[in-house]
């Protein structure tokens, strides 16, 4: 068996051992995205009968020229540096502390991982209650503090800062474990190592552990930027259906949504989600480029 | 530098006590192979000398200073682990400049003692390769030179040979002597292996159950054994142990009379069992009955069956004599132990 070469009858045999999944798949995945990236270029659509008037760039001229987009796409941006950067430190330390935790340590894993599992409406909804503006818990604390109470989710202002806290609470569970994981990877000796080549804490951490956490780190860093490019859940939840006050809420996601579900625009929607997964993939791409700059030659690869 | 251990006390928790009142010296500049059996205490000794264990009581004393409680940064150990430990994120002249970058050496002055010590050990072409493109040799030799740069109080090998092969080994175990004599650092190496041991090493130390057996040079430890275990665990072929009621009938000189009444078993070194031409040295003359006879190298092996324990011997000449002959122990290679396994004196015999 080891030896057999494929030929066009094992190949047949294997196509139809996957063809359940993959018609699946064709029918309900690949078909639909081909025809919503294609939607994106149609002119004078007829979403329900189907009929197209004429291909042409006038959805993107559209995108280009529209004040709601240039806002959901510049909140989108800031929600992104905010929420990213933030939420891959805290983990960090988190996870960090909890590789060096002696007691506890799997109960308090469990209570980080809990928002991962935890529906992102029910949390919204939790967190609506943390915001209030009379009852709110966080008011509460700005009160302890001595600070003016803030109207967390009906001020402008404060609104996205608002979505920003919540994502960054929600993304750490996934994060931190990830994170956990990848340090439990670390081999002991090389801590050993260190430590008798002289190595103290601090350099323990900036010569072993943070550069063999580097691919964690950025293949945590990459899902976290199409996470949170996606955003949509919780501001809905959040803001009870609505973007936000004053659209300070209004991201990519939700804007895609309100063209084709609110306003029935469905080619403009089409040519947003182009959009954002232009974003996706250029983000993507360029965080792999520095992993690929971080790599380093792991075991298996034959010396030349 | 010279290291003294005094009355270590160890215990791994839930276990029984693995060293009680261990004490030895290291000389200045020795070069110490630790061997012993799978669970011995080898590698447990070397992690209290290293730090990376504190004994439950007693102390390790580097020239004079009590470092019992010094942290590893603090000891000045340099340590070759089994699978050597190298970072695989650095290249290797990072891994070997590494401890002087912890020591905030200026880069150029650290890449130029790094490549000094790569040219010690042997590897400048392979400088900017990393540990996941070296061969074991080659990794082994980086561990080497990584662990020299600092110019250690002591150095650390622990079964720096054992994943390699043979040829590596015997070309790394010289080298490993080389660098030793050159850089003068008392050394100790953990080895299961004896023929490590016995090629290399000043001073052996055998250790069994937690416990030091003897520690003596190579010649000290073949030829005057302090117990039964020693006798067993160093020499090719195996010691033959033979019952003392078995042999005490065939003896060819008067033996001590305390030698007579305490001694339990015999012990006879393969080259000391010889074809019966009996000379003044000849100290027993047992009759056997051949079992066969083979060649390894330049070695010629012959097992043979004496009472109920089948002997062997290096010293029988390959032959097509009859099946049942007598062979010669030699006194020179023939041990008396008692109960307890100790080594008895021989005295003079006397004819």
């Amino acid at each position: 068996m080891l030896n057999s070469r494929p030929t066009v009858r094992s190949t047949l045999k294997a196509l139809l051992y996957i063809a359940p999944l993959l018609v699946i798949s064709l029918a309900f995945t690949f078909w639909p995205l081909l025809e919503a990236f294609a939607m994106g270029f149609y002119r004078h659509y007829n979403f329900y009968l189907n009929q197209i008037g004429s291909l042409s760039l006038a959805n993107f001229q559209f995108l280009w020229h529209d004040a709601a987009f240039q806002l959901a796409l510049r909140n989108t941006l800031i929600f992104i540096i905010g929420v990213v950067p933030v939420s891959i430190g805290l983990a960090l330390l988190l996870a960090l502390s909890l590789h060096h935790a002696r007691h506890f340590a799997k109960l308090l894993q469990t209570i980080y991982f809990l928002p991962l599992v935890t529906s992102s409406v029910a949390i919204a909804i939790v967190w609506r209650w943390l915001f209030s503006a009379e009852h709110g818990g966080l008011n509460g604390w700005l009160a302890i503090i001595n600070r003016t109470p803030v109207d967390w989710l009906n001020d402008p202002r404060y609104s996205l800062l608002a979505l920003i806290i919540v994502c960054i609470w929600h993304s750490l569970g996934l994060n931190i474990i990830l994170l956990l994981a990848s340090l439990q990877q670390i081999d002991r000796r090389y801590y050993l190592a260190a430590q008798l080549d002289g190595a103290n804490s601090w350099q323990q951490f900036t010569n072993v552990t943070w550069p063999l956490l580097t691919p964690m780190i950025l293949l945590v860093s990459i899902n976290a930027v199409i996470v949170n490019l996606k955003v949509f859940d919780q501001v809905y939840a959040l803001f009870n259906g609505s973007a936000g006050p004053a659209n300070a809420d209004l991201t990519l996601m939700y804007y895609l949504y309100q063209k084709f579900y609110v306003e029935d625009q469905p080619t403009i929607a089409a040519a947003c989600g182009i959009v954002l997964f232009g974003i996706t993939v250029g983000l993507t791409l360029g965080t792999l480029w520095v992993l690929r700059r971080h790599h380093y030659p792991q075991r298996g690869w034959s010396p030349s | 530098m010279e290291v003294n251990l005094k009355h270590l006390n160890l215990t791994y928790p839930g276990q029984q006590p693995l060293f009680q009142n261990l004490t030895c010296t290291l000389a200045d500049g020795e070069l110490v192979a630790l061997v012993g059996p799978s669970g011995s205490g080898k590698t447990t000794l070397l992690n209290v000398l290293a730090g990376i264990l504190t004994p439950d009581a007693g102390q390790v004393v580097f020239d004079g200073t009590d470092v019992t409680r010094a942290t590893l940064q603090r000891r000045n150990i340099g340590m070759v682990f089994q699978d050597y430990a190298l970072y695989p994120h650095l290249s290797v002249l990072d891994n070997i400049a590494f401890p002087l970058k912890m020591a905030h050496v200026k880069k150029r002055l650290r890449y130029q003692r790094a490549r000094q010590l790569a040219e010690l050990v042997a590897i400048t072409p392979q400088l900017a390769k990393y540990p996941a493109q070296l061969s074991g040799g080659q990794q082994q030799r980086v561990a080497l030179a990584r662990a020299l740069i600092k110019q250690p109080a002591v150095l650390l090998l622990d079964e720096p040979l054992s994943n390699l092969d043979a040829n590596l080994r015997v070309a790394l175990r010289t080298m490993i002597r080389r660098i030793q004599r050159q850089t003068h650092v008392t050394t100790v190496f953990v080895t299961h292996d004896q023929n490590d041991a016995l090629q290399i090493a000043d001073r052996i130390i055998v250790l069994n159950h937690g416990k030091i057996q003897q520690m003596a040079t190579t010649t000290e430890l073949y030829q005057r054994p302090q117990n039964q275990f020693v006798a067993q665990f160093i020499g090719q072929p195996r010691i033959n142990l033979i019952p003392m009621t078995a042999v005490r009938p065939y003896f060819a000189v008067q033996l001590a009379p305390t030698l007579l009444a305490n001694a339990v078993t015999v012990g006879i070194r393969p080259e000391a069992l010889e074809s019966a031409t009996t000379t003044a040295t000849t100290l027993a003359q047992l009759p056997v009955r051949l079992v066969a006879q083979w060649s390894v190298g330049k070695e010629q092996l012959t097992t043979v069956q004496f009472a109920q324990t089948t002997l062997i011997s290096t010293a029988v000449p390959a032959t097509t004599q009859p099946l049942t002959t007598t062979l010669a122990v030699r006194a020179n290679g023939c041990y008396f132990f008692d109960a307890e396994g100790n080594r008895l004196e021989m005295g003079v015999p006397h004819a």
